[in-house]
C-alpha cells in the first residue's frame, strides 16, 4: 500500500480541481408550443417569459450548477433549440417562428427519448441526479395521437422516474388532455402568456429547493404559490 | 515677568485657536466655546446675550434641517415605522430629534472645551447632565409615539397574522427585488404582473405585524428573508432576526427546547436564540437571533463553481480546514450536550475556512424530545424505516451525518454511496452500498470523477469512511479530527517540500 500522502512523485493536487463536480443533478426538459395560435404578441410573451425562467435559474447559487436544461419546441417537427446544458451556457436567442400543427405527442416522445438516452449517459457516468422534470406550455390541443405518449408518462411517473408539469395558457388549451399526462398530478392554467413568468420563476424555485433538497426532504416552497400549485 | 510671558503665550495660543475656530466652523461653534471659557469675564454682564444668541442660532439649526431632511427621514433613521408623516404626532417627534441633536452636538462642545482647558469638574457635570437630558428625551420620545398611538387608534396592533396559516389576509408578504444573503434563494427576482398587483392592498407601515418580548418590547417585522419548513425568517433590524414558527408548530416542547438553550453557554460558530418572541396576546409565536453577512451556505460551497467564483484563493488545506472546523465546533455542541440532530449542509454557513456558523438551533435535540425533522441523506441507514418523531438521536448520529458532509466537503459534493450504473440518488441512499476500495483506491466501481478524490484521501481518512459507511460503525468524532488533522499536516509538509524542490 503506496503512502500516497508523502510520495514526491505523485504529489497531491493541493490546488483543487474547479472541474470536477460531484453534486446531484437534475434533469429538466422545457417543450413549448409554437403552433399557428400562437402568432403575433403571444410568441413574444413566450419568449419573454422563457428568457425571465432562464434568468431566475441563473440567479440562484443551487439551480445555476445543477439544472441540466433541454428547450424544445413542437409544431409540425420538434426542434431541439438548445440541446442539454447548465443555464450559464445557454443563450437564449429570441427568434422563434410559428408553424401550423399542435404534434404534442410527438413532441413528448421525443422528451422521454432525450431523458431516457441523458440518464443513460449518466448511468455510465456515475453522475447522480433527481428526477427529471418534463415542462410542457401549450395554447391549444394535441393535433396527432398523444395515447403512446401518455401511457409512457403515466408509467414513469408511477415509477418515480418523471415529474410532469402541464402548463395551459388561455382559454383555448385543452385541459383535459394536459391531464392525461399525469392524472394524479395538478395542471397549471395560465391565464396569458404574461403570467407564465411568474409561473415559470415559481418553477425556478421549485427546482432551486429541489437542488438544494437531500433525498427523503419533503421540498416547501412558497406557501402562496404552493398552494397554487404543486409540483415537487 | 513671569506672569506676562504666561498671559502671553495664554493669549497667542487661546485666542488664535479661537480664531482658527471660528475661521472653520463658523459663528456657531464660537458662542459655545467662547462662553464656557470666558463666561465669567466677557459675559459676566450680559447673559440675556447669551440666551438671544442660542435662541437665534436654535432657530437656523431647526430650519437647516428642516429643509435638509425630510421629517419622514428622521423617522425612518430612527426606525419609527408606525409613524404617519403629516400627523402632529410626527412633527412632535422631528422637533424632538432635532433638539436631540442640538443638545448632543453642545454637549459634544463642552467636553471638547472642557478637555481642552483641563476644566475636570466641568467633565464630571457634563457628565451627569448628559445622563439627564439623555433620559428625559427619552421619556419625551416615548411620550410621543404613545400620543401618535392613541390619536390613530394604533394602541392594540393586532395579533402577528403572518404566522397563521388558515385565516388568509390578502396581504402578500413583501416581495424583495435583491438577495442579498444566500441563504435567500427563494425571493422570487421578478415582480409580479401587474394585474395580481392591483388586487393586492397596498402594505403600508402601519400594517407591519408586531411582536414582543416577555418583558413587553415590542419589534416591527421587516421583510421576509427565508422561508422554512418550520417557520418564517424577518429582518427587525440590520443586526437582529426573528423566527417566527408556522401555526401549530410554535409549541410548548418547542418554547421549553429554546428556554434550555437560553440558558446554556453561548458559542460564537454557533446562531443561539437571544430573546423569545410573542404575539399581543403573550402567546410564544418565535425567537430572535443575530444576523450575518457575508456567508455562503456550506451546500452551496459543495459545487466547484461556487467554490471558484466565492473563494478562488481556496485550496485543499482550506476544505481540511472547513472539515476540521465544523468537526469541532460539533464536539463542543456535544461537550454541551446538544445533539444537531438535523445535521445538514444548508444549516451551516461559511464565512472562511476557519469561521462558520450553525443555523437552525430551534430543531436541536437539548431534552428528552425527539427532533422532527431530518434528511435521509444525512440519516443512518438503520433508521431509515422509523419517522424522526418516533425516535432520539445520540450523538454517533451526529457523527454520521458530520461523516457525509466531511465527505462531500473533500469530494466537490459526492454521495458516499455512488457507483457506476446508478443515478438516482434516493436509490443510491436506500440502498446504501459502499462501493470505494480503501487499499487500491482506483481499483473499484465508483465513477471516475469521484474516484481521484478518493485517492486524494489519507489511508486513515479512508479507513474512517469505509467503516461509517460500509460497516455501519458508530462513529467516533475524535478518531474523525485526528485523521483530518494529520492529513492536513501531511498534506502541509509536501507542500513546502515542493516548494523548496521547485526553489
Amino acid at each position: 500500500m503506496a503512502k500516497a500522502t508523502l510520495d514526491l512523485d505523485k504529489p497531491f493536487t493541493i490546488k483543487l480541481d474547479d472541474t470536477v463536480d460531484n453534486t446531484t443533478k437534475i434533469i429538466v426538459v422545457l417543450m413549448l408550443d409554437i403552433s399557428w395560435s400562437m402568432k403575433g404578441a403571444a410568441l413574444q410573451e413566450l419568449m419573454d417569459a422563457v428568457q425571465t425562467f432562464l434568468e431566475a435559474l441563473a440567479d440562484d447559487d443551487y439551480a445555476r450548477y445543477c439544472v441540466e436544461l433541454l428547450i424544445l419546441t413542437f409544431s409540425d417537427d420538434v426542434k431541439v433549440i438548445h440541446d442539454y446544458s447548465f443555464v450559464d451556457d445557454i443563450y437564449f436567442e429570441q427568434n422563434l417562428e410559428v408553424e401550423n400543427m399542435t404534434n404534442m405527442g410527438k413532441a413528448v416522445n421525443f422528451c422521454f427519448d432525450s431523458i431516457h438516452s441523458k440518464r443513460e449517459e449518466y448511468k455510465r457516468d456515475g453522475v447522480i441526479t433527481k428526477v427529471p422534470l418534463a415542462v410542457l406550455i401549450t395554447d391549444g390541443e394535441p393535433s396527432d395521437d398523444i395515447t403512446d405518449a401518455v401511457q409512457r408518462s403515466t408509467d414513469l411517473i408511477a415509477k418515480e422516474k418523471l415529474k410532469f408539469l402541464g402548463i395551459g395558457v388561455g382559454d383555448n388549451a385543452n385541459m383535459k388532455e394536459l391531464k392525461r399526462f399525469n392524472p394524479n398530478g395538478k395542471v397549471v392554467k395560465s391565464p396569458t402568456h404574461d403570467d407564465l413568468k411568474e409561473l415559470l420563476v415559481w418553477v425556478s424555485d421549485s427546482l432551486s429547493k429541489a437542488s438544494q433538497a437531500a433525498p427523503g426532504e419533503e421540498v416547501k416552497n412558497n406557501a402562496e404559490l404552493d398552494s397554487k400549485f404543486k409540483l415537487y | 515677568m513671569e506672569n506676562f510671558i504666561l498671559n502671553f503665550y495664554h493669549y497667542i495660543h487661546v485666542v488664535n485657536a479661537y480664531e482658527f475656530l471660528n475661521q472653520a466652523l463658523g459663528h456657531w461653534i464660537y458662542i459655545w466655546i467662547l462662553p464656557l471659557y470666558k463666561i465669567r469675564t466677557l459675559y459676566r454682564y450680559a447673559w440675556w446675550k447669551l440666551i438671544l444668541l442660542h435662541i437665534v442660532n436654535l432657530t437656523s439649526f431647526m430650519l437647516a434641517f428642516n429643509n435638509g431632511i425630510l421629517a419622514s427621514d428622521i423617522t425612518n433613521i430612527f426606525s419609527i415605522q408606525n409613524i404617519a408623516y403629516s400627523s402632529i404626532a410626527s412633527k412632535y417627534i422631528t422637533v424632538l430629534v432635532l433638539l436631540y441633536l442640538y443638545t448632543t452636538i453642545s454637549i459634544v462642545f463642552m467636553y471638547i472645551n472642557a478637555i481642552t482647558f483641563e476644566r475636570h469638574e466641568l467633565l464630571y457635570n457634563l457628565k451627569a447632565i448628559w445622563t439627564v437630558i439623555y433620559t428625559l428625551f427619552r421619556w419625551a420620545f416615548n411620550l410621543g409615539v404613545a400620543l401618535f398611538e392613541i390619536f390613530s387608534g394604533q394602541v392594540t396592533t393586532g395579533p402577528v397574522s403572518q404566522s397563521s396559516t388558515n385565516t388568509q389576509t390578502p396581504k402578500k408578504p413583501p416581495i424583495s427585488n435583491k438577495t442579498i444573503k444566500p441563504q435567500t434563494p427563494i425571493a422570487p427576482k421578478v415582480s409580479i404582473p401587474k394585474k395580481e398587483k392591483a388586487h393586492t392592498p397596498k402594505q403600508t407601515k402601519t400594517n407591519l405585524p408586531k411582536v414582543y418580548t416577555d418583558k413587553g418590547f415590542s419589534y416591527s417585522l421587516g421583510k421576509q428573508i427565508a422561508f422554512g419548513g418550520e417557520g418564517k425568517v424577518y429582518e427587525i433590524s440590520s443586526t437582529l432576526l426573528a423566527k417566527i414558527f408556522h401555526q401549530g408548530m410554535a409549541t410548548n416542547e418547542k418554547k421549553e427546547k429554546l428556554l434550555k438553550l437560553l440558558s446554556m453557554k453561548k458559542m460564537s460558530s454557533v446562531v443561539f436564540p437571544q430573546k423569545l418572541l410573542y404575539d399581543s396576546n403573550k402567546n410564544f409565536i418565535g425567537y430572535t437571533m443575530n444576523q450575518i453577512y457575508n456567508t455562503k451556505e456550506l451546500g452551496a460551497l459543495h459545487i466547484p463553481a461556487n467554490r471558484k467564483r466565492y473563494y478562488p484563493h481556496w485550496t485543499y488545506i482550506d476544505l481540511l480546514d472547513l472539515s476540521i472546523t465544523i468537526a469541532n465546533t460539533l464536539k463542543r455542541l456535544h461537550d454541551q450536550k446538544i445533539i444537531v440532530a438535523d445535521f445538514n449542509p444548508r444549516n451551516i454557513l461559511v464565512k472562511e475556512s476557519k469561521k462558520i456558523y450553525f443555523i437552525d438551533i430551534d430543531s436541536y435535540q437539548v431534552n428528552r424530545q425527539a427532533s422532527t425533522v431530518g434528511m435521509m441523506m444525512y440519516t443512518r441507514p438503520i433508521h431509515f424505516d422509523k419517522s424522526h418523531k418516533e425516535y432520539l438521536k445520540n450523538q454517533s448520529d451526529d457523527i454520521y451525518a458530520l461523516s457525509v458532509i466531511i465527505f462531500q466537503n473533500l469530494s466537490s459534493g459526492g454521495n458516499p454511496y455512488a457507483m457506476k450504473g446508478r443515478t438516482t440518488e434516493d436509490e443510491l441512499v436506500r440502498r446504501h452500498e459502499f462501493s470505494f476500495n480503501v487499499s487500491e483506491p482506483y481499483k473499484s466501481n465508483v465513477p471516475d470523477k469521484l474516484v481521484d478524490a478518493w485517492a486524494n484521501l489519507s489511508d486513515s481518512l479512508r479507513n474512517y469512511f469505509e467503516e461509517v459507511f460500509k460497516y455501519q460503525k458508530p462513529a467516533s468524532l475524535s478518531k474523525l479530527t485526528k485523521a483530518l488533522e494529520e492529513h492536513k499536516r501531511n498534506l502541509t509538509r509536501v507542500q513546502t517540500k515542493i516548494r523548496r524542490q521547485t526553489a
